[in-house]
């Protein structure tokens, strides 16, 4: 008896599940807001890279972006920077947008030598009055931000994200 | 610092096994203290197999962990720091089954249910809490996996159902990870040949012991 009745709990568990995939499914077809939490429309910036070119995140509509907050003394973001760096290496459809909170740096230098020391080739774009990580609030360092090609966030990462994550996250996007 | 992404993981992972230990506990039909032991001994080397994660992260990441350790600790584990883990935790098992101090078919027994339920809880969260929509196939194949292990039992005994039902579940996982390249188990992105060596290995055990009527 009790069998049948845990059966039934996994059945109609799982019969929830598939109900509510179908109506995620429709909902998902509406325009989304501006906004910084899953499938919001990702909130448009403009900042300049570390080698003085002007980006702006509606220029990558049509691709999958990895929107990434990072400073150099921060030990997690040194931990997932190999990985992202092999991810751009191996994904050349994926664009990584590294943003620096620069305010939080003592030096500009200190930014330089830890692009050096990782060999980062992906853009690195320079947040010196830290306004877009406001925007994102990106408070605890690093944080992801994981893009859509029609601009609608598909995940927020608050940590470090490894090499299979970002594998797994980009095969789910859209 | 602390990871939120990371904690929120670990919490569903714990969460999950807890389900799968109150799971086991209900559908078993030992006295409570054999099943109290039986739960204990499976929950000690669940914790054994975290640790070796973590060993496994640090071997892997030996030449940084000595100039940076906070990097490396502060980095997830991936599949790699997971099939260590698998290799030294059978290392360990078979060591103590070997030196009779281990009874391995118990083990197995509490751990597969423990296992199966835990699996299908923690897609049902990916799903439900963390909105992720491929979740609905581990999910669907998970709850399959359940109803099908309660309908051997009650065709069977408890070790032959035990594993049968882990190898269908190994076979299912190879099917998907031929067609994606990875299966992903509690995050781990799991390699084909990992299912394969492991289907092997289950296999060899399963024949051996209906050959030597063991089960």
């Amino acid at each position: 008896m009790r069998k049948w009745i845990i059966i039934l709990i996994v059945v109609g568990l799982l019969g929830w599940a598939i109900y509510d995939f179908t109506s995620k499914q429709i909902a998902k077809e509406e325009d989304p807001e501006v906004g910084i939490e899953k499938d919001n429309s990702a909130p448009d910036f403009e900042l300049t890279t570390i080698d003085g070119e002007t980006v702006k995140l509606s220029e990558f509509r049509g691709e999958k972006i990895l929107l990434n907050f990072w400073a150099s003394w921060c030990a997690p973001c040194r931990s997932e920077m190999p990985d992202m760096q092999k991810f751009h290496e191996t994904y050349d459809d994926v664009v990584i947008l590294a943003v620096n909170l620069t305010e939080t740096e003592t030096s500009k230098t200190n930014v330089t030598n830890f692009l050096d020391e990782y060999e980062i080739t992906f853009p690195v774009l320079m947040d010196s009055e830290t306004v877009v990580a406001n925007i994102y609030n990106a408070r605890a360092l690093p944080t992801s931000y994981l893009i859509n090609s029609d601009g609608r966030i598909h995940n927020i990462a608050t940590g470090p994200l490894n090499y299979e994550s970002m594998v797994q996250e980009f095969d789910k996007m859209d | 610092m602390v990871s939120t992404t990371a904690l929120i993981s670990i919490g569903t992972i714990i969460f999950s096994f807890m389900i799968g230990i109150l799971f086991y506990y209900l559908i078993v039909s030992d006295t409570k203290e054999i099943k109290k032991q039986r739960i204990d001994h499976a929950l000690s080397y669940l914790i054994n197999f975290v640790l070796f994660i973590w060993a496994g992260k640090i071997i892997l990441h030996i030449n940084r962990f000595i100039s940076d350790p906070f990097a490396v600790l502060a980095y997830p584990s991936d599949a790699n720091a997971f099939y260590i883990a698998t290799l030294l935790l059978s290392g360990t098992i078979a060591y103590q089954v070997m030196r009779g101090k281990l009874d391995g078919v118990s083990l197995l027994n509490t751990f597969i249910p423990i296992f199966i339920s835990a699996l299908f809880t923690y897609e049902f969260l990916q799903w439900t809490v963390h909105g992720e929509n491929q979740a609905i196939i581990q999910l669907t194949c998970s709850a399959v996996l359940l109803v099908i292990y309660f309908l051997l039992l009650e065709k069977m005994n408890v070790t032959k159902s035990n594993l049968l039902t882990i190898m269908l579940w190994i076979m299912v996982q190879a099917f998907i990870a031929i067609r994606n390249t990875y299966s992903i188990v509690f995050g781990y992105s799991i390699s084909i040949y990992f299912f394969l060596i492991l289907f092997i290995l289950v296999f060899i055990y399963f024949v051996y012991s209906i050959r030597s009527r063991s089960i």
